[in-house]
């Protein structure tokens, strides 16, 4: 296939991926405009091996590995500006009102978890893929996806933002 | 938590997300300039340097097939011309060279892409950004060696008497601002690409007609590839080679960069693709042998806060060497952090009343962090261990307000 063939290949798959992957990235932590940035770049340094993107078993598996690997590399540069805490300290709205948004609250709440973790669940629970795939993507062995997925499930469970949002499916 | 409340949190969640028109346009042209970038580095790694040996010198002007269309700003036809026409500037590899309008500027690119007319020249990488300028500014790359992927010769033509190749200048969709022609030149005795950029396929047909033979100058070699492959060794040595190589005497210059590699080309005066007579003097400034331990450190300080304010403030590894002075608000945190050789070593000894030790996280490049806890003057001094001995890095002042 020649390289308008996978121009007009990549432009299908970004058509369909575009706004999944945004959105996975604002889970991982990224601000709206920050996350299509992030997801710009990580197409592009797929576009520019996409012979080993339609080479890979799994296409999506493998966009997801650059997005990751953007993602955490731009985080690296940045690395004091967010940091897992025990407690979230309470943020103050601007809008007049005590509304509490659920988006907001999960924001919160994915914010206790460590980057590995918030990664896990944004993977299994957002990107749907499986344990197999998330072990490929994150580069490490399947035990640690489990134990990553365990562990953060279980500091969601005890959030009580989470509990009450819950209630109200 | 069940799986199925979470995933449907996120999803929940997720669909609050604004979501923008992707970029396609910008991700195609930026996704074009990376694999032109990294061909073209591969090429100019496996080329051997070839220098041409051309007699007389005059410069002549070459491939202008139709006098007609030459332009004030490039030479007009093809009868024998001053060493540099008349409003331009010479820019080249080997003993070729391409006389660019003197008002064009050098490397004036954004993610590859030009932000007005320039000749680009010793350019090893780009930023990895999708953006496009408002319009097609002209621009021609000047690069050693040809990318093999990318040029498809349909045309073996003379410059000067200098054999040459040229391939099928084409066109295509710039995002939705019209087109991007490009057509490339390459001449094999200087082992030279000339690359030409523009709205149209009759500027670059122009452009590349200002291409010459010099037959009596050298270009000043590029120090980029030098940099590049000589990642774990002495760079400057080979740059100095190579520019003692083209025939040039070679002025060095050294300047410290604590905690940067000895070696490392931060640049040539005159500049990359300038063209000289040979037996000239060049300077190259490289990154200089470090003077003690403190020269293989390098540390900043940052500070954020208070609370959830993103309020980044900072000083550099040279404010902090020369001792500045931070203003940070009370409930801050600032820290220490660096990289290179004992940073594990690094640490910050604080007097005065304004901060307390807040470590939060430990480890080689963590540093040391500290709270803002009362207005007031403290005094951070920066040190590294060596040899079981402290040696101080800098004193930085804070105030907190």
């Amino acid at each position: 296939m020649g390289e308008d063939g996978s121009n007009a290949e990549f432009s299908e798959y970004v058509a369909a991926r575009w706004a999944r992957l945004v959105r996975s990235a604002v889970l991982l932590g990224c601000s709206p405009v920050e996350a299509e940035d992030v997801v710009q770049t990580a197409l592009t340094r797929c576009l520019v091996n996409w012979s080993k993107v339609r080479r890979a078993d799994d296409r999506d598996a493998y966009v997801h590995r650059v997005l990751i690997n953007t993602f955490t590399s731009g985080r690296r540069r940045h690395w004091m500006r967010e940091r897992p805490v025990a407690e979230v300290p309470d943020l103050h709205h601007d809008d007049g009102t005590t509304t509490y948004d659920d988006a907001d609250a999960i924001s919160r709440s994915l914010q206790r978890l460590t980057p590995e973790q918030r990664a896990a669940v944004v993977l299994r629970y957002y990107a749907h893929l499986s344990e197999q795939q998330m072990a490929g993507v994150l580069g490490v062995a399947p035990g640690t996806v489990k134990s990553r997925l365990s562990r953060a499930l279980k500091i969601l469970a005890d959030d009580p933002n989470l509990s009450d949002l819950r209630g109200a499916l | 938590m069940n799986d199925h409340d979470l995933a449907n949190l996120l999803e929940r969640s997720a669909e609050r997300i604004p979501i923008g028109t992707p970029p396609v346009s910008e991700m195609l042209v930026a996704a074009d300039g990376l694999r032109r970038r990294r061909s073209m580095t591969r090429a100019a790694v496996a080329a051997a340097a070839v220098v041409a040996v051309v007699g007389g010198t005059a410069l002549v002007a070459a491939m202008d097939t139709n006098p007609s269309q030459g332009s004030i700003d490039g030479p007009a036809d093809s009868q024998p011309a001053e060493p540099v026409p008349a409003g331009t500037r010479l820019v080249g590899i080997g003993n070729s060279a391409i006389a660019v309008p003197e008002d064009w500027a050098t490397n004036a690119l954004q993610c590859g892409t030009a932000t007005e007319p320039t000749v680009v020249v010793d350019v090893t990488a780009i930023e990895m950004c999708g953006w496009l300028s408002p319009e097609v500014f002209d621009n021609v790359w000047v690069e050693q060696g040809v990318n093999r992927n990318m040029f498809s010769p349909i045309e073996d033509f003379e410059i000067d008497g200098v054999a040459a190749q040229r391939d099928e200048t084409t066109c295509t969709a710039y995002g939705d601002r019209g087109r991007q022609c490009s057509g490339t030149v390459f001449v094999p005795s200087a082992n030279a690409s000339y690359r030409a950029q523009a709205a149209t396929k009759q500027r670059v047909e122009e452009i590349l007609s200002w291409i010459h033979i010099v037959p009596d100058r050298v270009a000043v070699p590029g120090f980029g590839p030098a940099n590049m492959d000589h990642q774990d060794d002495d760079a400057g040595e080979h740059y100095r080679a190579e520019l003692q190589a083209a025939g040039l005497q070679v002025e060095v210059i050294t300047e410290p960069r604590p905690g940067f590699k000895p070696g490392y080309v931060l640049g040539v005066s005159p500049g990359p693709g300038t063209m000289v007579d040979p037996g000239d003097v060049v300077s190259m400034t490289e990154i200089a042998e470090p003077r003690g331990p403190a020269d293989e450190v390098h540390v900043e300080v940052n500070s954020v806060g208070p609370g959830d304010s993103m309020d980044y403030r900072g000083l550099s590894d040279e404010q902090i060497r020369a001792g500045a002075e931070i203003r940070i608000d009370l409930g801050a945190t600032i820290w220490i952090y660096g990289q290179g050789k004992r940073i594990g070593t690094l640490a910050g000894e604080v007097t005065g009343p304004a901060l307390t030790l807040d470590d939060w996280e430990e480890g080689p490049n963590y540093g040391r962090s500290w709270k803002a806890v009362e207005r007031g003057t403290s005094t951070l001094t920066v040190s590294i261990t060596a040899s079981g001995k402290p040696v101080t890095l800098g004193t930085v002042t804070v105030i907190v307000t």
